[in-house]
Protein backbone atom coordinates (compact mmCIF):
# COMPACT_ATOMS: atom_id res chain seq x y z
CA UNK A 1 0.00 0.00 0.00
CA UNK A 2 1.17 3.65 -0.65
CA UNK A 3 2.21 5.85 1.84
CA UNK A 4 -0.44 9.11 2.65
CA UNK A 5 -0.51 11.41 0.11
CA UNK A 6 -0.87 14.34 2.23
CA UNK A 7 0.68 14.63 4.99
CA UNK A 8 -1.15 16.24 8.09
CA UNK A 9 -0.51 17.90 11.33
CA UNK A 10 -1.58 17.36 15.15
CA UNK A 11 -3.99 19.98 16.10
CA UNK A 12 -5.90 20.06 19.36
CA UNK A 13 -9.84 20.98 20.30
CA UNK A 14 -9.93 24.28 22.14
CA UNK A 15 -13.28 22.90 23.62
CA UNK A 16 -12.70 20.21 26.53
CA UNK A 17 -13.87 16.36 25.30
CA UNK A 18 -16.53 14.82 27.43
CA UNK A 19 -18.01 11.05 28.04
CA UNK A 20 -18.77 10.53 24.76
CA UNK A 21 -16.22 11.77 22.92
CA UNK A 22 -14.48 8.79 24.92
CA UNK A 23 -16.40 6.12 23.09
CA UNK A 24 -16.63 7.87 19.91
CA UNK A 25 -20.45 8.65 20.41
CA UNK A 26 -21.51 11.04 18.13
CA UNK A 27 -22.96 14.59 19.78
CA UNK A 28 -24.19 17.65 18.22
CA UNK A 29 -20.73 19.58 18.31
CA UNK A 30 -19.09 16.47 16.70
CA UNK A 31 -20.95 14.29 14.32
CA UNK A 32 -19.93 11.11 14.00
CA UNK A 33 -20.05 11.47 9.50
CA UNK A 34 -17.58 13.50 7.55
CA UNK A 35 -20.22 15.46 5.99
CA UNK A 36 -18.64 18.24 3.92
CA UNK A 37 -20.66 21.11 2.70
CA UNK A 38 -19.86 20.12 -0.55
CA UNK A 39 -18.66 16.59 -1.35
CA UNK A 40 -17.63 17.53 -4.74
CA UNK A 41 -14.36 18.85 -3.08
CA UNK A 42 -13.20 18.03 0.28
CA UNK A 43 -9.52 20.24 0.79
CA UNK A 44 -9.17 20.03 4.84
CA UNK A 45 -10.38 16.74 6.34
CA UNK A 46 -10.30 16.26 10.40
CA UNK A 47 -9.93 12.82 11.87
CA UNK A 48 -10.05 12.99 15.38
CA UNK A 49 -9.03 9.75 18.00
CA UNK A 50 -11.12 9.19 21.44
CA UNK A 51 -9.69 10.58 24.53
CA UNK A 52 -9.53 8.01 27.36
CA UNK A 53 -12.50 8.32 29.39
CA UNK A 54 -12.58 11.13 32.14
CA UNK A 55 -12.16 10.03 35.66
CA UNK A 56 -12.67 11.15 38.93
CA UNK A 57 -10.83 14.74 39.39
CA UNK A 58 -10.08 15.16 35.52
CA UNK A 59 -13.30 15.28 34.32
CA UNK A 60 -12.16 17.30 31.31
CA UNK A 61 -10.35 15.82 28.72
CA UNK A 62 -8.22 17.10 25.45
CA UNK A 63 -9.23 15.66 21.87
CA UNK A 64 -6.55 15.51 19.65
CA UNK A 65 -6.99 15.18 16.09
CA UNK A 66 -5.15 15.01 12.74
CA UNK A 67 -5.45 17.66 10.20
CA UNK A 68 -4.83 16.80 6.49
CA UNK A 69 -4.96 19.67 3.83
CA UNK A 70 -4.62 19.96 0.04
CA UNK A 71 -3.47 23.86 -0.01
CA UNK A 72 -3.65 24.09 -3.65
CA UNK A 73 -6.89 22.97 -3.48
CA UNK A 74 -7.56 25.17 -0.89
CA UNK A 75 -6.45 28.44 -3.08
CA UNK A 76 -8.53 27.11 -6.18
CA UNK A 77 -11.93 26.60 -4.28
CA UNK A 78 -11.76 28.22 -1.02
CA UNK A 79 -11.74 25.90 2.17
CA UNK A 80 -13.90 22.87 2.21
CA UNK A 81 -13.82 21.33 5.38
CA UNK A 82 -15.13 18.66 7.16
CA UNK A 83 -16.17 18.86 11.05
CA UNK A 84 -13.37 17.06 13.49
CA UNK A 85 -15.16 13.34 13.85
CA UNK A 86 -14.01 11.35 16.74
CA UNK A 87 -12.67 7.93 15.11
CA UNK A 88 -12.43 4.65 17.19
CA UNK A 89 -8.87 4.66 15.53
CA UNK A 90 -5.62 3.74 17.25
CA UNK A 91 -3.02 6.54 17.11
CA UNK A 92 -3.06 10.54 14.94
CA UNK A 93 -0.64 8.83 12.86
CA UNK A 94 -3.44 6.46 11.55
CA UNK A 95 -6.25 9.44 11.83
CA UNK A 96 -3.48 11.21 9.59
CA UNK A 97 -3.60 8.18 6.76
CA UNK A 98 -7.23 7.97 7.07
CA UNK A 99 -7.51 12.17 6.82
CA UNK A 100 -5.16 12.21 3.71
CA UNK A 101 -7.38 9.25 2.07
CA UNK A 102 -10.58 11.47 2.04
CA UNK A 103 -9.04 14.47 0.94
CA UNK A 104 -11.38 15.27 -3.03
CA UNK A 105 -8.59 17.91 -3.89
CA UNK A 106 -10.23 18.63 -7.41
CA UNK A 107 -13.88 17.12 -8.34
CA UNK A 108 -14.26 13.79 -9.98
CA UNK A 109 -16.03 12.53 -12.85
CA UNK A 110 -16.82 8.91 -13.60
CA UNK A 111 -19.43 6.36 -15.61
CA UNK A 112 -21.64 5.63 -13.24
CA UNK A 113 -25.56 4.20 -13.17
CA UNK A 114 -24.94 1.71 -15.98
CA UNK A 115 -28.02 0.02 -17.30
CA UNK A 116 -27.50 -3.42 -18.85
CA UNK A 117 -30.31 -5.56 -20.45
CA UNK A 118 -29.74 -8.83 -19.55
CA UNK A 119 -32.55 -9.77 -22.74
CA UNK A 120 -29.95 -8.83 -25.29
CA UNK A 121 -26.51 -11.00 -23.85
CA UNK A 122 -25.22 -14.26 -23.64
CA UNK A 123 -25.24 -17.08 -21.57
CA UNK A 124 -22.21 -16.41 -20.72
CA UNK A 125 -22.29 -12.29 -20.40
CA UNK A 126 -25.48 -12.64 -18.08
CA UNK A 127 -23.69 -15.43 -16.11
CA UNK A 128 -21.00 -12.84 -15.55
CA UNK A 129 -23.66 -9.90 -14.69
CA UNK A 130 -25.65 -12.09 -12.20
CA UNK A 131 -22.56 -12.67 -10.21
CA UNK A 132 -21.68 -9.31 -9.92
CA UNK A 133 -21.95 -8.62 -6.23
CA UNK A 134 -21.13 -5.51 -4.39
CA UNK A 135 -17.22 -4.79 -4.49
CA UNK A 136 -16.75 -6.56 -7.64
CA UNK A 137 -14.34 -4.92 -9.89
CA UNK A 138 -15.35 -3.66 -13.40
CA UNK A 139 -14.07 -2.31 -16.69
CA UNK A 140 -16.22 0.08 -19.03
CA UNK A 141 -15.15 1.33 -22.03
CA UNK A 142 -17.05 3.70 -24.31
CA UNK A 143 -16.31 5.60 -27.46
CA UNK A 144 -17.14 8.73 -28.38
CA UNK A 145 -17.91 9.80 -31.88
CA UNK A 146 -16.95 13.65 -31.10
CA UNK A 147 -14.63 14.03 -28.38
CA UNK A 148 -10.76 13.19 -27.64
CA UNK A 149 -9.78 10.95 -26.54
CA UNK A 150 -12.41 8.73 -28.93
CA UNK A 151 -12.27 5.91 -26.58
CA UNK A 152 -12.58 6.04 -23.13
CA UNK A 153 -11.82 2.91 -20.66
CA UNK A 154 -12.23 3.35 -16.58
CA UNK A 155 -12.05 0.91 -14.04
CA UNK A 156 -14.33 0.78 -11.09
CA UNK A 157 -15.23 -0.94 -8.21
CA UNK A 158 -19.32 -1.35 -7.28
CA UNK A 159 -20.72 0.22 -4.51
CA UNK A 160 -24.32 -0.80 -5.75
CA UNK A 161 -26.73 -2.97 -7.78
CA UNK A 162 -30.38 -3.06 -9.04
CA UNK A 163 -32.15 -5.52 -10.58
CA UNK A 164 -35.79 -4.91 -12.14
CA UNK A 165 -37.69 -8.13 -13.03
CA UNK A 166 -40.41 -8.54 -15.06
CA UNK A 167 -42.16 -11.60 -16.80
CA UNK A 168 -40.32 -10.82 -20.03
CA UNK A 169 -37.43 -8.28 -19.22
CA UNK A 170 -34.41 -8.04 -16.38
CA UNK A 171 -32.39 -4.83 -15.97
CA UNK A 172 -29.47 -4.43 -14.23
CA UNK A 173 -27.74 -0.95 -13.11
CA UNK A 174 -24.45 -1.02 -12.01
CA UNK A 175 -23.38 1.91 -9.74
CA UNK A 176 -19.48 2.40 -9.35
CA UNK A 177 -16.77 3.87 -7.83
CA UNK A 178 -13.83 5.56 -9.30
CA UNK A 179 -11.46 3.95 -7.09
CA UNK A 180 -7.80 3.29 -8.18
CA UNK A 181 -7.77 -0.27 -9.25
CA UNK A 182 -4.59 -1.95 -11.00
CA UNK A 183 -3.80 -4.37 -13.17
CA UNK A 184 -1.19 -6.45 -14.23
CA UNK A 185 1.23 -4.95 -17.04
CA UNK A 186 1.72 -7.37 -19.97
CA UNK A 187 5.05 -7.15 -21.47
CA UNK A 188 4.55 -7.28 -25.36
CA UNK A 189 0.75 -5.78 -24.80
CA UNK A 190 0.34 -3.10 -22.61
CA UNK A 191 2.02 0.16 -23.17
CA UNK A 192 4.30 2.32 -21.37
CA UNK A 193 3.06 5.19 -19.42
CA UNK A 194 -1.13 3.86 -18.45
CA UNK A 195 -1.56 4.77 -15.22
CA UNK A 196 -3.93 1.34 -14.81
CA UNK A 197 -1.23 -0.95 -15.37
CA UNK A 198 1.48 -1.77 -12.46
CA UNK A 199 4.25 -4.36 -12.22
CA UNK A 200 2.59 -5.84 -8.93
CA UNK B 1 -42.29 -23.67 -9.46
CA UNK B 2 -39.34 -20.99 -11.29
CA UNK B 3 -40.37 -19.46 -14.33
CA UNK B 4 -38.59 -18.31 -17.44
CA UNK B 5 -38.07 -14.49 -18.51
CA UNK B 6 -37.22 -15.22 -22.16
CA UNK B 7 -33.61 -14.62 -23.36
CA UNK B 8 -32.78 -14.09 -19.73
CA UNK B 9 -33.12 -17.32 -17.34
CA UNK B 10 -34.84 -19.29 -15.09
CA UNK B 11 -36.09 -16.73 -12.02
CA UNK B 12 -37.48 -18.18 -8.65
CA UNK B 13 -38.39 -15.80 -5.61
CA UNK B 14 -38.87 -17.93 -2.59
CA UNK B 15 -40.97 -17.14 0.59
CA UNK B 16 -40.29 -18.94 4.21
CA UNK B 17 -44.25 -19.21 5.48
CA UNK B 18 -43.07 -19.84 9.10
CA UNK B 19 -43.46 -23.83 8.76
CA UNK B 20 -40.50 -26.14 9.11
CA UNK B 21 -39.85 -29.78 9.14
CA UNK B 22 -37.37 -29.95 12.22
CA UNK B 23 -38.11 -27.91 14.57
CA UNK B 24 -37.38 -28.76 18.20
CA UNK B 25 -40.86 -29.58 19.79
CA UNK B 26 -41.16 -29.81 23.62
CA UNK B 27 -42.46 -33.53 25.02
CA UNK B 28 -42.62 -34.39 21.44
CA UNK B 29 -40.92 -38.81 22.00
CA UNK B 30 -39.08 -38.13 18.61
CA UNK B 31 -38.97 -33.98 18.04
CA UNK B 32 -38.17 -33.36 21.50
CA UNK B 33 -35.23 -34.77 22.22
CA UNK B 34 -32.44 -32.88 23.73
CA UNK B 35 -29.28 -32.85 21.68
CA UNK B 36 -30.86 -33.96 18.72
CA UNK B 37 -29.30 -33.00 15.47
CA UNK B 38 -32.29 -33.08 13.21
CA UNK B 39 -34.46 -31.44 15.40
CA UNK B 40 -33.52 -27.95 16.30
CA UNK B 41 -34.26 -24.52 17.95
CA UNK B 42 -36.86 -22.64 15.20
CA UNK B 43 -35.84 -25.51 12.58
CA UNK B 44 -35.11 -24.60 9.37
CA UNK B 45 -37.43 -22.48 7.27
CA UNK B 46 -38.92 -24.11 4.90
CA UNK B 47 -39.42 -22.03 1.65
CA UNK B 48 -42.49 -22.28 -0.88
CA UNK B 49 -41.72 -21.20 -4.75
CA UNK B 50 -44.12 -18.68 -5.35
CA UNK B 51 -42.91 -17.34 -8.34
CA UNK B 52 -45.59 -18.11 -10.68
CA UNK B 53 -47.67 -15.64 -9.02
CA UNK B 54 -45.09 -12.79 -9.65
CA UNK B 55 -45.75 -9.39 -11.17
CA UNK B 56 -42.74 -7.87 -11.16
CA UNK B 57 -39.66 -7.73 -8.54
CA UNK B 58 -36.85 -5.11 -8.02
CA UNK B 59 -34.07 -5.04 -6.30
CA UNK B 60 -31.81 -2.30 -4.51
CA UNK B 61 -29.25 -3.24 -2.86
CA UNK B 62 -25.83 -0.95 -1.59
CA UNK B 63 -25.25 2.71 -2.53
CA UNK B 64 -25.09 4.68 -5.80
CA UNK B 65 -22.51 7.32 -4.99
CA UNK B 66 -19.79 6.44 -2.29
CA UNK B 67 -19.29 10.28 -1.83
CA UNK B 68 -22.69 11.39 -1.15
CA UNK B 69 -24.44 8.15 0.36
CA UNK B 70 -23.51 6.53 3.61
CA UNK B 71 -22.44 2.53 3.36
CA UNK B 72 -23.69 0.26 5.66
CA UNK B 73 -27.44 0.54 4.98
CA UNK B 74 -29.56 -2.20 4.07
CA UNK B 75 -30.60 -3.50 0.37
CA UNK B 76 -34.27 -4.04 -0.31
CA UNK B 77 -36.78 -5.95 -2.84
CA UNK B 78 -40.25 -5.20 -3.93
CA UNK B 79 -42.04 -7.77 -4.53
CA UNK B 80 -45.73 -7.61 -6.04
CA UNK B 81 -47.53 -10.87 -6.61
CA UNK B 82 -50.62 -11.66 -8.82
CA UNK B 83 -52.62 -13.45 -6.27
CA UNK B 84 -54.95 -15.26 -8.23
CA UNK B 85 -55.78 -17.76 -5.75
CA UNK B 86 -55.87 -15.66 -2.89
CA UNK B 87 -53.49 -17.85 -1.23
CA UNK B 88 -52.03 -14.48 -0.54
CA UNK B 89 -54.64 -13.03 0.99
CA UNK B 90 -54.09 -11.92 4.62
CA UNK B 91 -57.97 -12.82 5.50
CA UNK B 92 -58.67 -16.10 3.93
CA UNK B 93 -58.00 -19.27 6.40
CA UNK B 94 -58.21 -21.44 3.66
CA UNK B 95 -54.77 -20.49 1.84
CA UNK B 96 -52.21 -23.38 2.15
CA UNK B 97 -50.15 -20.79 3.86
CA UNK B 98 -52.57 -20.02 6.71
CA UNK B 99 -50.75 -20.83 9.95
CA UNK B 100 -53.48 -22.16 12.15
CA UNK B 101 -51.87 -21.59 15.02
CA UNK B 102 -50.79 -18.41 15.27
CA UNK B 103 -54.34 -17.41 13.87
CA UNK B 104 -53.10 -15.38 10.27
CA UNK B 105 -51.12 -15.68 7.23
CA UNK B 106 -47.68 -17.67 7.32
CA UNK B 107 -46.00 -14.94 5.30
CA UNK B 108 -45.73 -11.59 7.82
CA UNK B 109 -42.92 -9.49 9.31
CA UNK B 110 -39.29 -11.29 9.24
CA UNK B 111 -40.42 -14.23 7.54
CA UNK B 112 -37.49 -15.30 4.85
CA UNK B 113 -37.00 -14.33 1.26
CA UNK B 114 -34.61 -14.95 -1.25
CA UNK B 115 -34.52 -14.53 -5.03
CA UNK B 116 -32.30 -16.14 -7.47
CA UNK B 117 -31.66 -16.55 -11.37
CA UNK B 118 -30.30 -19.81 -12.47
CA UNK B 119 -29.71 -20.92 -9.17
CA UNK B 120 -27.47 -18.22 -8.27
CA UNK B 121 -28.77 -15.42 -5.51
CA UNK B 122 -29.77 -11.95 -5.91
CA UNK B 123 -30.84 -11.58 -3.06
CA UNK B 124 -31.42 -12.98 0.30
CA UNK B 125 -33.73 -11.16 3.66
CA UNK B 126 -36.95 -11.34 5.27
CA UNK B 127 -40.29 -9.57 5.13
CA UNK B 128 -40.36 -5.84 6.53
CA UNK B 129 -43.76 -4.88 4.83
CA UNK B 130 -46.99 -6.87 3.48
CA UNK B 131 -49.69 -4.90 1.87
CA UNK B 132 -52.72 -6.04 -0.02
CA UNK B 133 -54.64 -4.80 -2.63
CA UNK B 134 -58.21 -5.52 -4.02
CA UNK B 135 -59.68 -3.80 -7.03
CA UNK B 136 -63.10 -4.95 -8.38
CA UNK B 137 -64.74 -6.99 -8.76
CA UNK B 138 -61.83 -9.40 -7.29
CA UNK B 139 -58.49 -8.97 -8.19
CA UNK B 140 -55.81 -9.04 -5.51
CA UNK B 141 -52.52 -7.37 -5.67
CA UNK B 142 -49.80 -8.15 -2.49
CA UNK B 143 -46.92 -5.73 -2.42
CA UNK B 144 -44.07 -7.35 -0.35
CA UNK B 145 -41.32 -5.41 1.12
CA UNK B 146 -38.22 -6.75 1.91
CA UNK B 147 -35.02 -5.85 3.45
CA UNK B 148 -31.32 -7.52 3.95
CA UNK B 149 -30.39 -8.58 7.61
CA UNK B 150 -28.47 -5.29 8.03
CA UNK B 151 -32.30 -4.15 8.82
CA UNK B 152 -32.33 -6.47 12.10
CA UNK B 153 -28.85 -5.42 13.39
CA UNK B 154 -30.81 -1.97 14.41
CA UNK B 155 -32.26 -3.37 16.97
CA UNK B 156 -29.34 -5.49 18.77
CA UNK B 157 -27.67 -3.84 21.11
CA UNK B 158 -24.03 -4.03 21.45
CA UNK B 159 -22.98 -6.11 24.38
CA UNK B 160 -20.71 -3.88 26.24
CA UNK B 161 -16.95 -5.13 26.42
CA UNK B 162 -13.23 -3.29 26.45
CA UNK B 163 -11.24 -3.97 23.27
CA UNK B 164 -8.08 -4.55 22.43
CA UNK B 165 -5.91 -2.55 19.89
CA UNK B 166 -7.18 -4.39 16.65
CA UNK B 167 -8.03 -4.25 13.09
CA UNK B 168 -11.70 -3.36 12.15
CA UNK B 169 -12.38 -6.81 11.06
CA UNK B 170 -11.53 -8.09 14.12
CA UNK B 171 -13.29 -5.55 15.76
CA UNK B 172 -16.10 -6.48 13.51
CA UNK B 173 -15.82 -9.90 13.81
CA UNK B 174 -15.75 -9.69 18.02
CA UNK B 175 -18.98 -7.33 17.80
CA UNK B 176 -21.32 -10.09 15.70
CA UNK B 177 -20.33 -12.81 17.72
CA UNK B 178 -20.89 -11.01 21.40
CA UNK B 179 -23.89 -10.59 19.93
CA UNK B 180 -24.39 -13.95 18.53
CA UNK B 181 -25.14 -12.85 15.26
CA UNK B 182 -24.20 -14.32 11.43
CA UNK B 183 -22.61 -17.22 13.59
CA UNK B 184 -22.73 -19.78 11.02
CA UNK B 185 -19.56 -21.37 9.05
CA UNK B 186 -19.56 -19.18 5.62
CA UNK B 187 -22.04 -16.30 7.38
CA UNK B 188 -19.37 -14.23 7.30
CA UNK B 189 -16.65 -12.25 4.41
CA UNK B 190 -14.91 -10.05 6.60
CA UNK B 191 -11.84 -8.79 5.31
CA UNK B 192 -9.06 -7.21 8.39
CA UNK B 193 -9.11 -4.23 7.47
CA UNK B 194 -6.50 -1.09 7.52
CA UNK B 195 -7.69 0.91 10.82
CA UNK B 196 -6.30 -0.10 13.50
CA UNK B 197 -8.64 0.88 16.74
CA UNK B 198 -8.19 1.88 20.23
CA UNK B 199 -9.21 0.62 23.17
CA UNK B 200 -12.04 3.11 23.78
CA UNK B 201 -14.68 0.94 25.73
CA UNK B 202 -17.59 -0.49 23.49
CA UNK B 203 -20.66 0.56 25.74
CA UNK B 204 -24.71 -0.65 25.44
CA UNK B 205 -25.61 2.60 24.24
CA UNK B 206 -25.04 1.80 20.58
CA UNK B 207 -27.04 -0.95 18.45
CA UNK B 208 -24.74 -3.61 16.07
CA UNK B 209 -25.64 -1.43 13.11
CA UNK B 210 -24.58 1.65 14.73
CA UNK B 211 -21.23 0.66 16.44
CA UNK B 212 -20.39 -1.19 12.94
CA UNK B 213 -20.98 2.22 10.82
CA UNK B 214 -18.85 3.68 13.81
CA UNK B 215 -16.05 1.03 13.04
CA UNK B 216 -16.51 1.94 9.13
CA UNK B 217 -16.13 5.66 9.52
CA UNK B 218 -12.71 4.60 11.37
CA UNK B 219 -12.49 2.57 8.29
CA UNK B 220 -14.10 4.03 5.20
CA UNK B 221 -14.64 1.06 3.42
CA UNK B 222 -18.01 -1.01 3.19
CA UNK B 223 -20.44 -3.08 5.68
CA UNK B 224 -22.81 -4.35 3.94
CA UNK B 225 -25.49 -8.13 3.19
CA UNK B 226 -23.93 -9.86 -0.11
CA UNK B 227 -26.87 -11.05 -2.06
CA UNK B 228 -26.40 -15.13 -0.66
CA UNK B 229 -27.20 -13.35 2.40
CA UNK B 230 -23.56 -13.21 4.57
CA UNK B 231 -22.71 -10.27 6.15
CA UNK B 232 -19.79 -8.51 4.41
CA UNK B 233 -17.00 -6.27 5.10
CA UNK B 234 -14.97 -4.67 2.62
CA UNK B 235 -11.89 -2.37 3.32
CA UNK B 236 -11.21 0.68 2.23
CA UNK B 237 -10.17 0.71 -1.24
CA UNK B 238 -5.83 1.32 -1.56
CA UNK B 239 -4.87 1.24 -4.93
CA UNK B 240 -3.71 -2.25 -4.88
CA UNK B 241 -3.70 -4.71 -7.58
CA UNK B 242 -7.30 -6.23 -8.59
CA UNK B 243 -8.75 -8.87 -10.89
CA UNK B 244 -11.54 -7.73 -13.23
CA UNK B 245 -14.74 -9.43 -12.78
CA UNK B 246 -16.86 -7.87 -16.13
CA UNK B 247 -15.81 -5.98 -19.29
CA UNK B 248 -18.23 -4.04 -20.55
CA UNK B 249 -18.03 -1.86 -23.81
CA UNK B 250 -19.83 -0.35 -26.58
CA UNK B 251 -17.28 -1.73 -29.44
CA UNK B 252 -18.83 -5.42 -29.79
CA UNK B 253 -17.04 -8.72 -29.37
CA UNK B 254 -17.03 -10.54 -26.26
CA UNK B 255 -17.24 -7.58 -23.94
CA UNK B 256 -20.62 -6.49 -22.31
CA UNK B 257 -22.59 -4.12 -23.80
CA UNK B 258 -24.68 -1.76 -21.88
CA UNK B 259 -27.80 0.72 -22.96
CA UNK B 260 -26.85 3.64 -21.00
CA UNK B 261 -25.15 5.74 -18.32
CA UNK B 262 -24.29 8.79 -16.93
CA UNK B 263 -20.92 10.96 -16.09
CA UNK B 264 -21.72 11.26 -12.74
CA UNK B 265 -19.61 13.33 -10.10
CA UNK B 266 -18.67 13.49 -6.00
Amino acid sequence: MAGPLYSYSVKELAGAGNLADSVAAPSVQRPNEFLPTNPSVVNTVNVGIAPAAPTVGTLNTTIQYAQSIAADSVNQFGTQSTPVVVTLLETLDDAGDLASYLIQPVPKFWFGNIRIIMNGLTDAQRTTITNLDIGSQISVTKTFPKSTPSTVTQLMALEGISHDISPDRHIVTLYTNPARIYTYFILDTDVLNNDAKGLG
Amino acid sequence: MAVVVPNCGTYMVEMDYGSTTNAFRLDDAVAGVLNSTTYVLDGTPLYVDVTTYVKSVSINRGRQNRYRDATGQPGSATIILEDRDFYFSLVNTGSPYYNATQARLGFELNSNVRISRNGTYLFTGIISQYNQSIEKPNRSLVTISCSDKLFGLNNVKTPAFTPVVEYAGSRINKVLTNAGLFSGATDRDIVTGVAKLGTAAVDESASVLEYLQRVNNSEQGRIFIKANGAFAFDQRLTGEFQAIDATLADTGGTAIPFTEFDIVSN
